[in-house]
């Protein structure tokens, strides 16, 4: 594959996975990371790619691929940290700190939490979103109304949100 | 506005940035470092060596013979003796 071909998906797709990724995991270590991971994963397939879907729809699909892999393989190299922790092998390290605006998020499942932002944030149907995630419709609405329910239930939470976000409590008294 | 609907809201407006230049230039390393042999990588070399030497064994014409004390009879030869035509483990277990 020529080089300038990656190039060119690199400037015209940056924005818009770093958007996705800057969701959808909380720490810059875990965001770097994954947007690099990505555009590996798209460097290897673009040789593959025949051109019967969008650039963007194939590009989605490896990059929600790539994410939830992504959150799936930490969780379980912190469950493994946490039990070399508490057998003392190793030192324990200082709990990762976490954007604001990403705490009710964290309370999501991998999936879940990639189903609330397409549908959500990025506004995506819900067929979609089935397609690129590989999932059938009734899945994605059933992880969607658990993310809607689970996001709610965090905001509500002894008012926990409204002391990190001042100005959504000023919008709401309002409202 | 509800409270659910105020959170995603803002989290629709949360726009971090980034330094895709630098980002660039950290994948372009990885991609070079990707594409070389997976032979040249030290570990696998190393479990490939390890794989021959254990597969190695049933092959070996002799395996009386050891490659780090040499031939057990010549090691243990004076047992040998003492035991007639009996091998050392024979010997050993009183037969």
């Amino acid at each position: 594959m020529a080089d300038f071909e990656f190039d060119q998906v690199y400037r015209d797709t940056k924005e818009l996975v770093w958007k996705l990724v800057s969701r959808y995991v909380f720490t810059r270590e875990d965001r770097e990371d994954l947007f690099q991971e990505i555009f590996l994963n798209i460097y290897s397939a673009l040789p593959k790619f025949r051109g019967d879907s969008r650039v963007n729809t194939w590009l989605y699909r490896i990059a929600v691929n790539c994410s939830i892999n992504y959150v799936k393989k930490q969780g379980r190299i912190r469950r493994l940290l946490r039990i070399l922790e508490g057998l003392r092998l190793i030192e324990e390290s200082p709990p990762a700190e976490i954007d604001e605006v990403s705490v009710p998020l964290a309370k999501l499942n991998p999936q879940q939490r990639m189903v609330l932002l397409l549908a959500e944030v990025e506004e995506k149907p819900l067929e979609e979103i089935a397609q690129t995630m590989g999932i059938p419709v009734g899945t994605v609405k059933s992880n969607l109304h658990r993310a809607k329910e689970i996001i709610k239930k965090e905001v509500r939470k002894d008012g926990s949100v409204f002391q990190l976000y001042p100005e959504i409590e000023t919008n709401c008294a309002e409202g | 506005m509800d409270q659910y609907s105020n959170y995603i809201r803002k989290l629709r407006q949360t726009a971090l940035k980034a330094d895709f230049s630098a980002l660039y230039q950290k994948i372009e390393t990885k991609k070079s470092k990707r594409s070389r042999q997976a032979f040249s990588r030290p570990l696998i070399g190393l479990a490939v060596v390890a794989m021959l030497f254990i597969f190695m064994f049933p092959f070996l014409p002799n395996r009386n013979q050891s490659i780090v004390a040499g031939s057990r009879f010549s090691t243990y030869g004076f047992q040998h003796e003492r035991s007639g035509d009996h091998i050392v483990a024979e010997y050993v277990l009183g037969e």
